[in-house]
């Protein structure tokens, strides 16, 4: 969760994807800064709290699941309201939080970010260019509409068919969808891709009704019975509350064989102040936050009435150097820059411990990281070295930072001070998020903090980024030896050579320089005590199919 | 409650008090009255003692008087500010950040460990100078504009006004914000965008103003003997309308004081780590809540709020004793005047 | 009267052609490119292109903002990039949060302003009369974002009567939404009460020291008849104006409040809009508080001839 709120650097946008995903700084942090210039609105009033709680007490009733508690009414805190729930259109993380329970996906990620199946229970590759999928056969929509090969087409050609959705992008590599049989679906790849399955484990993957589509409802604001996900989709006052209610004809079970899911109902409140967000959870106003502000971290660790923890999310943050253009077009300067970091004071002091130091671009929590790839400490003698080598007297740069998140301008004036001390004269300069995007989109900056909230796939955290021409390839980094590395993972389907070839990409950029890694995000949970059964994902996607109130 | 009705309301009330509804012969007689503040004791016996003695005594019949010295206060120490705060604003020890007050930090560190009295010290330069700059600039923009229209007439003066009434239609901090946001962020464009949002005010006073100088007999007779337009301008119509105007610049400081800090406090003003008091009460934020650092907000609140109090006070004061209709109105022994902000 | 109203009315449209023109060219000098946040993640320049055609951004500007008020014109205020919803569903959803907001904010203003005012006049030079004053100067001179803090600080978070913010629609849980409006109001209000009842006392100090007032009081008059009834009737004609200025600018008070204290209202959606370069939003919410802006002013001159008859409409300016 909190590492998609990374991205949250700038709050009082609507949280589109990019404005959301490329965030600077870190993680959590970002968010203590969001305060309350965040867009959307409302909470819930401990009055409206008091109902609903009186729901859960009353509504709950000791169910099958092996004494799990099954019944009640779960509040869940969001950083921003959700903006459309059609996986077609989607750009906003948010909206992955509340579709991820309503819509299943033919493939999952685990907490390892392996894959796992869903509504496909295998996967082959007849082919580098095909992908056969076996589909279960026990799963209909909630409208009655049977789960099958053919509802498989009708969603990727959706997609295929609608070039200016955002999705079209992530599964380009597919050029046509057929079905095999009703429980056999094959796609067919204009070249090998990788991280296709990683893809299909978010929006490009979540089957709705083949019959919601075509009946032209409004997918986006009220889906009803669209899915066939754990929850269903029930009544959205935007800007106030978002509430899914229990699907009773869910396929899933639990461990035991108890029916999915456990809850009654999920009612998400935007609540865009991190403050505001604490201390609804404290006051039990709601179960379930999505983020907890890096000053309230402590609180929220001692107070013996909720539950908190964090595992490494697949962010990273960091300084892009745009290596076209004085002062960054020597590499000497980069690497100057990447010595004069101290990487864990800032997790220690900006972030409060809401963070993991960083070395590259992949996250501990991915099976590509190799933790023997780690080139930069912080050691101002080297940076100092680094200038002298380069034969740089002295070196002076300006800084873009996101306007609007004291966490940004807090960690933008350690950084500062510490490059003073390397001898590197560091100019801060805020903009709005938007401007940020367009000036280092354009190539126009020098430094700029901006972060990235990952994927799953490492291709989805190196190939955009240190790729010659990358879509997020704002420093104009090239290196031939990383692209052709890059293109071999992205077109093999063998992870163990992937991995390898990951890392040696890795080694070999990090050697240039091209960004200054500073910290990996955290997904946490943050909930009461009485929340059960939950899992914390890397992806930061928090899925209530098996959690219950205690 | 908004910035911009209360300014509204001053220029309801300027307008009201100075302009249009006072005959035009009294305005002469106002502004003689005004180019010399007459102060018994400098006339008499300027020495030490009368001085302070007269001062006192001014200072006694209206305390209002007092915030003069403290707005001197507050701009000596925006100069001196490298000479009077005791640590430097700009550096950091993490070791001591989000401390409480205390003897060595009268109003505590803040997140990065920065003395917070340092940084509240050095943050009057910004909120001073911009609140002038923005005043000064938008002030001479509007009082040309006004000028322009309230001269020429005709359909100058129309698409004029309409150019004002557009700015005064506009909620004024979503404009100022626009500004900022467009020309990017940075002190110099907030004086900017500030400075723009203030024009319509200043041009309707001093279109007001001019209206009745220009329909005085003396300016009639000057234009009839054919007088050059700019010479009227420099001679009669600007000595006339400037104290109105310099009354409406002091009360509208406090105003442009109050939209810099809200800017900055969006981050798009003072550029950290430059210290500025919208800034710190925007880095203390995250502070507020699980009772962290609580404190950390208090010293640039404080200061924001002494000196717009101040500078809101001085200019009743100044208003008093320059307009004498609200002068022989209001009682003047009364800490604050009946006229409206 | 009817040649007043004719003419002021005719007025507004080039006010508000222009108001809108240049909000338009403003935004667009924002740097940043909407459909580029919009789509986000891995768009490809092919994409971006395709999207910027389909909402017209590829087009002159001066062609952009014909189009606009062509659609304007008719009712239809376009399309919000980021909320992929319509502008005036957008504006519609949020207005009846800030009107609560305001409206509230004015009524309990004047409805403190006006026996605060009373009583400092009628208390002239005492000690009470000396608190009122103090005590309004720091409403006006506090700024309201540092008051929404503190408020939020002691109230919320220390001891905590009141949420630090959030909005629940009356409709929905009245009592809940009287709890979350207690703070905001407290922020809005604050620096109106101020400054309305500087008016009251001012105003009332000038009539008490009238004739007929002499007169009443000499015939033996009781006090408070006098003051409410007499004085006050007579007091509260600048009082209209003020108010009438308040109205027309609520929402340019409520942008900061409605942003501290997480409403969603029509301010903040200004402010987003703005910051994200959603220009149909920005757009309609300047207009919208524009026109009000006017319309207020315009009634405000219609009251006052109504209740003032030595003012007469004929001559504005």
């Amino acid at each position: 969760m909190s590492q998609q709120r990374a991205r949250h650097a700038f709050s009082l946008f609507h949280s589109s994807e990019r404005a959301a995903e490329r965030a600077a700084g870190s993680s959590a942090a970002r968010s203590a800064a969001s305060r309350w210039r965040k867009p959307l609105l409302t909470l819930v009033s401990a009055g409206m709290l008091a109902l609903s709680l009186a729901a859960c007490g009353s509504g709950g009733s000791s169910g099958s699941g092996g004494g799990v508690k099954t019944g009640g009414t779960l509040n869940v805190g969001l950083d921003s309201d959700a903006v459309t729930l059609d996986p077609l259109k989607s750009t906003a993380l948010v909206d992955r939080q509340v579709m991820l329970n309503m819509y299943d996906t033919l493939v999952r990620v685990d907490t390892q970010n392996k894959i796992q199946p869903d509504l496909a229970t295998t996967w082959s590759y007849p082919s580098p260019t095909q992908l056969v999928f076996t589909l279960r056969s026990d799963v209909k929509f909630e409208d009655g509409t049977p789960f099958n090969a053919d509802a498989v087409v009708a969603n990727i050609n959706r997609i295929l068919n609608n070039q200016t959705s955002p999705r079209y992008s992530e599964i380009s590599s597919v050029s046509s969808v057929q079905a095999v049989d009703p429980t056999h679906v094959q796609f067919n790849l204009s070249q090998p891709f990788g991280p296709l399955l990683a893809a299909l484990t978010d929006r490009a993957g979540m089957m709705l009704s083949p019959a919601a589509i075509s009946s032209g409802a409004d997918l986006a604001s009220a889906p009803k019975n669209a899915g066939s996900g754990p929850f269903e989709f029930s009544a959205w006052v935007k800007g106030d509350h978002l509430t899914l209610q229990r699907n009773p004809s869910y396929w899933g079970k639990s461990a035991s064989g108890a029916s999915l899911p456990y809850l009654d109902k999920i009612v998400y409140h935007p609540i865009t102040n991190e403050s505001v967000m604490y201390t609804n959870l404290e006051t039990n106003t709601i179960q379930v936050a999505d983020v907890v502000g890096p000053t309230d971290v402590a609180a929220a660790k001692a107070n013996a009435a909720l539950t908190y923890k964090q595992i490494a999310a697949l962010s990273f943050f960091g300084i892009e150097l745009n290596t076209q253009a004085a002062p960054f077009n020597n590499a000497n300067a980069r690497r100057a820059v990447a010595w004069g970091v101290n990487r864990q004071e800032i997790v220690n002091s900006v972030l409060h411990g809401v963070g993991v130091v960083a070395q590259g671009p992949i996250s501990p929590t991915s099976w590509a990281y190799s933790s023997k790839i780690a080139p930069y400490g912080y050691d101002t003698s080297k940076a100092k070295a680094e200038l002298q080598a380069g034969g740089l007297s002295s070196l002076s740069f300006t800084l873009l930072i996101p306007s609007g998140s004291p966490a940004n301008a807090q960690e933008a004036q350690f950084l500062q001070s510490e490059l003073q001390a390397a001898g590197i004269t560091m100019t801060i300069k805020q903009e709005t998020f938007s401007s940020l995007l367009s000036d280092s989109a354009s190539h126009n900056f020098q430094a700029a903090l901006l972060g990235w909230s990952g994927r799953p796939d490492p291709d989805g955290n190196m190939y955009s980024w240190f790729h010659t021409g990358g879509g997020f390839n704002d420093m104009q980094y090239t290196n031939p030896q990383v692209d052709s590395l890059l293109d071999a993972a992205r077109v093999s389907n063998d992870q163990t050579q992937r991995a390898t070839d990951y890392q040696q990409a890795e080694a070999l950029m990090l050697q240039d320089a091209p960004y200054v890694f500073i910290n990996h995000g955290v997904s946490i949970q943050a909930t009461s005590k009485n929340v059960q059964g939950y899992t914390v994902l890397p992806t930061g996607i928090m899925e209530f199919a098996q959690v219950s109130l205690g | 409650m908004a910035p911009q009705p209360s300014e509204s309301q001053r220029e309801a009330e300027s307008l009201q008090h100075m302009g249009e509804i006072a005959p035009a012969a009294e305005v002469g007689e106002k502004v003689g009255e005004k180019v010399a503040i007459p102060d018994e004791g400098e006339r008499s016996h300027p020495t030490f003692a009368t001085r302070a003695r007269s001062a006192l005594r001014a200072v006694w019949a209206d305390p209002r008087l007092i915030c003069g010295a403290v707005l001197v206060a507050l701009l000596l120490m925006a100069i001196f500010a490298p000479w009077i705060a005791p640590y430097p604003p700009l550096k950091y020890h993490p070791t001591i950040a989000a401390r409480p007050p205390s003897l060595a930090h009268w109003l505590g560190t803040d997140a990065l460990g920065r003395d917070q009295l340092s940084r509240v010290i050095y943050g009057a330069r910004i909120s001073l100078s911009v609140g002038a700059g923005a005043i000064v600039l938008g002030g001479l923009v509007g009082a040309f504009l006004g000028i322009l229209g309230g001269y020429a007439r005709g359909w100058v003066d129309q698409i004029i006004t309409i150019v004002v009434d557009a700015l005064l239609a506009f909620p004024s901090l979503i404009l100022a914000l626009a500004i900022a946001a467009a020309l990017g962020s940075g002190i110099t464009n907030v004086v900017i965008a500030l400075a723009v949002v203030r024009i319509p005010l200043y041009a309707r006073l001093a279109r007001g103003q001019t209206l009745q100088v220009r329909a005085l007999d003396y300016v009639t007779a000057a234009r009839a003997v054919g007088t050059p337009a700019w010479r009227i301008l420099l001679r009669h119509i600007f000595p006339n309308i400037f104290s109105p105007l310099l009354v409406q610049a002091t009360l509208s400081i406090s105003f442009a004081i109050l939209d810099e800090s809200v800017l900055s406090f969006l981050g798009l003003g003072a550029q950290p780590p430059t210290p500025e008091w919208g800034t710190m009460i925007s880095d203390a934020q995250p502070y507020l809540t699980g009772a962290t650092a609580p404190w950390m907000i208090l010293g640039p609140a404080l200061a924001i709020t002494i000196t717009v109090l101040c500078l809101n006070l001085f200019g009743d004061a100044m208003r008093d004793r320059l307009d004498p209709r609200t002068a022989g109105k209001v009682d003047s022994a009364s800490l604050a005047s009946g006229a409206q902000e | 009267m009817v040649n007043f109203l004719v003419r002021r009315l005719l007025f507004m449209i080039p006010v508000a052609l222009l108001v809108s023109f240049v909000t338009f060219m403003i935004i667009h000098l924002i740097p940043g490119d909407p459909a580029r946040v919009l789509l986000g993640e891995s768009a490809t320049p092919q994409t971006v292109a395709a999207l910027r055609h389909q909402l017209g951004l590829d087009k002159p500007l001066l062609t952009q903002y014909v189009l606009w008020l062509g659609q304007a014109l008719h009712g239809n205020l376009g399309q919000s990039i980021q909320l992929q919803q319509p502008v005036t569903q957008a504006i519609l959803q949020r207005l009846p949060v800030t009107a609560e907001l305001g409206i509230i904010s004015l009524v309990v203003s004047v409805a403190l302003a006006i026996p605060l005012g009373v009583l400092a006049a009628g208390t002239r030079n005492t000690p009470i009369d000396w608190l009122i004053n103090v005590l309004s100067l720091i409403g006006t001179s506090i700024p309201n974002f540092v008051l929404g803090l503190l408020l939020i600080l002691f109230l919320a978070v220390v001891i905590r009567p009141f949420p630090p913010g959030g909005y629940v629609p009356f409709t929905q849980d009245p009592l809940a939404n009287l709890r979350d409006l207690v703070l905001p109001v407290i922020t809005l209000a604050a620096g109106a009460v101020a400054g309305n009842l500087r008016q009251v006392r001012a105003s009332m100090i000038e009539v008490l020291s009238q004739d007929y007032i002499r007169t009443a009081r000499a015939k033996g008059l009781r006090r408070g008849r006098v003051y409410f009834v007499h004085a006050l009737r007579n007091a509260l004609l600048p009082l209209l104006t003020i108010v009438g200025l308040q109205a027309g600018a609520i929402l340019g008070g409520a942008v900061i409040i409605e942003s501290i204290f997480l409403w969603p209202g029509v301010g903040l959606l200004a402010i987003q809009s703005i910051l994200s370069k959603d220009y149909p939003v920005v757009q309609g919410v300047v207009l919208l508080s524009a026109l009000s802006y006017m319309l207020v002013n315009l009634l405000v001159d219609v009251g006052y001839g109504a209740l003032d008859p030595r003012i007469s409409l004929g001559q504005s300016q």
